[in-house]
């Protein structure tokens, strides 16, 4: 089994997990949409940054540290969502910084909790927080894409919701990994 | 004359058959001796709980993961995810002489027979059996059980029914296995009416078992429905089962009476109450709802507000006694009391009462337990709470610290104690903990001096009152930020207010560490500047949006 093949069967197993957890499950983290994409040296590629699992809570801040496989990929723009808050009638505050092979995203909302419940109630859960485009420098995949560790995303109350203690790549290979424990054994994780 | 002495005669033979009973009905009518109360699971009870309910005492003893209490001759006994079975006394929180014992960790809920003085707990392989002083009795491989979120054994005419290791089993009182049936479900309990057993397999069909002999009954059996392992309800000749829809069958042909849409599709659904004609069951809306039991109309009042954030493990089962129902609503860990359908407030809450775990997953399938005047709730991480119904009005109160100050540089704080101007109000207890381990109920003072915790940061200190009464009053709360420096918290340009030039300052600063950094951008002191110290600041921002 190649790597491809190995990443593809843990993002099946991955989704299976996540099929079987309740919906209700708040157990918020970090994703790349789409989690995986192949281009050709000299294709444009496009990924969104999204916190997802969400439930009922919030993004209201976050810092992340995106890292990526510079030799196939070269990072050359960042856009912000706005998901928490319109940058231009001053409802958040965004930064951001690309050192090859790192792209450094941060924001904090100015908005209230209540208001951020507000804005982000219609959204299912999954939060956009931004748009990384890169060249691709060589033929290829996204897989190499990584939140950092102490890539962290902050919800209401100022409380931590996601915290990457360990380079979490696109989240199905991580949790497919994961939740294979899951899928054979009992359901109380899914409860619990 | 004749006539006459006939009639006196019938009268104190009906005096005497009323003293006979009377004192048997006072001790067991009111018990909840398994999870869902009686062998028909109906999560009913006749009594009446009077209100305001008053919290009367709370124990973090048991480590709840959806496990329930069962009540029987003023003894909550209760399973834990910690391996034990606990007793408690119900009026005092007192662990029994003899409890807790240990068994295997379990989800589930045990079941009382006061009659022949067992207490019953299936966990592991095992179903134990043990004396009501807590000395073992018997205990019988019965096969793995399955997850039994809150539900347990069920108990009927002095026999124990269970399902473990794929098979029904049932066993006398002195372990004596009666019959095993093989059936699927091992995640649920059976239901018990009239002489059949009733059992969900979870493979989407309802069986139906003869009580004396085990033998399946055809005859419109297996019922084909959901599959979940939501336990049933059998009771007035139906069987009510919540499975997407909430469905109800007629218990001797296996018919479809009625099906209704109660509160969308969940991975997991509470079980149905049934009291009086009515139907209630917790939507994963977070709504209550009720049908009439036989036609499936939705009752007048009903569905209820929404008690808890729609999709957020809105799994408990009601408890309805008399003209209320109790629900512990989701995630919000607050138990809520609403007036039954045919009630003047039916639907409406009436009151609600919060709880404390640190367990965000509050009730999940934990249900409400009501005997004898007291409603017991119980909910993942945060233990057992003792509600009593007694009537009165609790004391209310409100709690400041620094007369409302936001911020301390000194642990030594002042909290004033608003009672409401209640002059019964003689008692109060304070602590930092919300389960107030080690805080001892003192004399009532309108301020006290109090010295926070350890380490810089937001402190939350809890207070409660208690009348002379013995009334308790919810537990109320304040904050204040415990900081190295207050006044350059946050107000980083030290222009007074706090703004979002200052949220910049901070955010401009991101990633440094303390030092070289300036502390005062450090605002939770953890030696880095992050998004955290902006987001917190924000929080505190003088005006809306952080605006200037």
């Amino acid at each position: 089994m190649n790597r491809k093949q190995l990443y593809l069967w843990s993002l099946l197993l991955g989704l299976l997990g996540f099929a079987y957890l309740p919906s209700a499950q708040a157990v918020p983290f970090l994703v790349f949409q789409p989690t995986l994409q192949s281009f050709n040296q000299g294709d444009t590629v496009t990924v969104d940054v999204a916190v997802t699992g969400l439930g009922s809570e919030i993004v209201a801040a976050y810092d992340l540290d995106v890292a990526y496989d510079n030799s196939l990929l070269n990072a050359v723009s960042l856009s912000f969502g706005t998901n928490l808050g319109d940058p231009l009638s001053f409802e958040t505050l965004q930064s951001s910084n690309s050192l090859s092979p790192v792209v450094d995203l941060a924001e904090v909302s100015l908005l209230s909790d209540a208001d951020l419940q507000a804005l982000q109630s219609s959204l299912g859960g999954t939060v956009v927080l931004a748009q990384i485009q890169f060249n691709a420098l060589d033929a290829g995949d996204t897989s190499s894409l990584q939140f950092a560790s102490g890539s962290e995303v902050k919800g209401a109350n100022n409380q931590v919701i996601v915290n990457v203690s360990v380079p979490e790549p696109a989240t199905g290979l991580l949790l497919g990994a994961g939740l294979i424990p899951l899928v054979v054994g009992r359901k109380k994780a899914a409860v619990r | 004359m004749k006539a006459a002495t006939l009639k006196q005669i019938a009268s104190k033979l009906l005096l005497l058959t009323f003293s006979i009973f009377l004192p048997l009905t006072t001790v067991l009518a009111a018990d909840w001796p398994s999870f869902r109360n009686d062998g028909g699971n109906t999560g009913s009870s006749a009594e009446t709980i009077n209100l305001p309910l008053t919290e009367q005492w709370h124990s973090t003893a048991p480590l709840v993961e959806e496990n329930g209490a069962v009540v029987a001759n003023g003894v909550a006994y209760m399973l834990s995810n910690d391996g034990k079975l606990y007793a408690f006394n119900v009026q005092t929180g007192f662990n029994m002489p003899g409890f807790p014992v240990n068994v295997q960790v379990s989800y589930s809920s045990p079941a009382v027979d006061q009659a022949n003085g067992k207490v019953y707990a299936l966990t592991g392989t095992t179903l134990h059996a043990f004396n009501l002083n807590g000395t073992p009795a018997w205990a019988k491989a019965v096969g793995g059980t399955g997850d039994n979120y809150n539900q347990g054994p069920v108990i009927d005419e002095g026999f124990v029914y269970i399902k473990a290791g794929d098979h029904l089993q049932k066993f006398n009182a002195a372990g004596t296995l009666q019959w095993a049936t093989a059936t699927g479900g091992n995640d649920t309990q059976p239901a018990i009416m009239g002489g059949y057993v009733y059992s969900n397999d979870q493979a989407g069909r309802i069986h139906k078992f003869d009580k004396l002999t085990g033998v399946e009954q055809a005859g419109g059996f297996p019922i084909a429905t959901g599959s979940q392992q939501a336990s049933l309800t059998a009771v007035d000749g139906k069987l009510f089962f919540k499975a997407g829809l909430l469905y109800a069958y007629n218990a001797t042909n296996g018919a479809l009476l009625w099906s209704q849409p109660a509160g969308g599709n969940s991975t997991y659904y509470d079980s149905p109450a049934v009291s009086g004609g009515v139907v209630y069951v917790y939507g994963w809306d977070g709504k209550l709802y009720a049908f009439n039991e036989n036609t499936g109309a939705t009752m007048a009042g009903f569905p209820s507000a929404i008690l808890n954030t729609p999709n957020d493990r809105n799994w408990s089962s009601p408890a309805v006694a008399g003209d209320k129902v109790f629900v512990g609503a989701g995630t919000s860990q607050k138990l809520k009391v609403l007036g039954a359908a045919g009630t003047a407030q039916a639907g409406q809450v009436l009151e609600e009462h919060l709880t404390f775990s640190t367990d965000t997953q509050g009730f999940d399938l934990c249900s409400p337990v009501i005997s004898n005047g007291w409603v017991f709730a119980m909910l993942d991480g945060g233990g057992l709470y003792a509600f009593f119904g007694g009537g009165g009005t609790p004391p209310k109160g409100a709690l400041t610290i620094n007369n409302g100050a936001t911020c301390t540089e000194s642990p030594d704080v002042t909290l004033t104690l608003d009672n409401n101007n209640n002059p019964d109000v003689d008692q109060m207890r304070i602590s930092e903990d919300p389960f107030f381990s080690g805080a001892q109920w003192q004399p009532y003072a309108t301020t006290s001096p109090w010295t926070l915790s350890a380490g810089f940061g937001k402190k939350t200190i809890y207070a409660q009152l208690k009348d002379k009464n013995g009334l308790v009053s919810n537990v109320f709360t304040a904050q204040i930020d415990y900081s190295e420096s207050c006044a350059k918290s946050c107000d980083i340009n030290q222009d007074s207010k706090i703004d979002r030039t200052d949220i910049s300052l901070i955010m401009a600063q991101r990633g440094k560490t303390v030092p070289p950094a300036s502390p005062i951008y450090d605002t939770d002191g953890d030696g880095k500047i992050t998004v955290n110290d902006a987001r917190a600041c924000v929080l505190k921002c003088t005006n809306a949006n952080c605006a200037p």
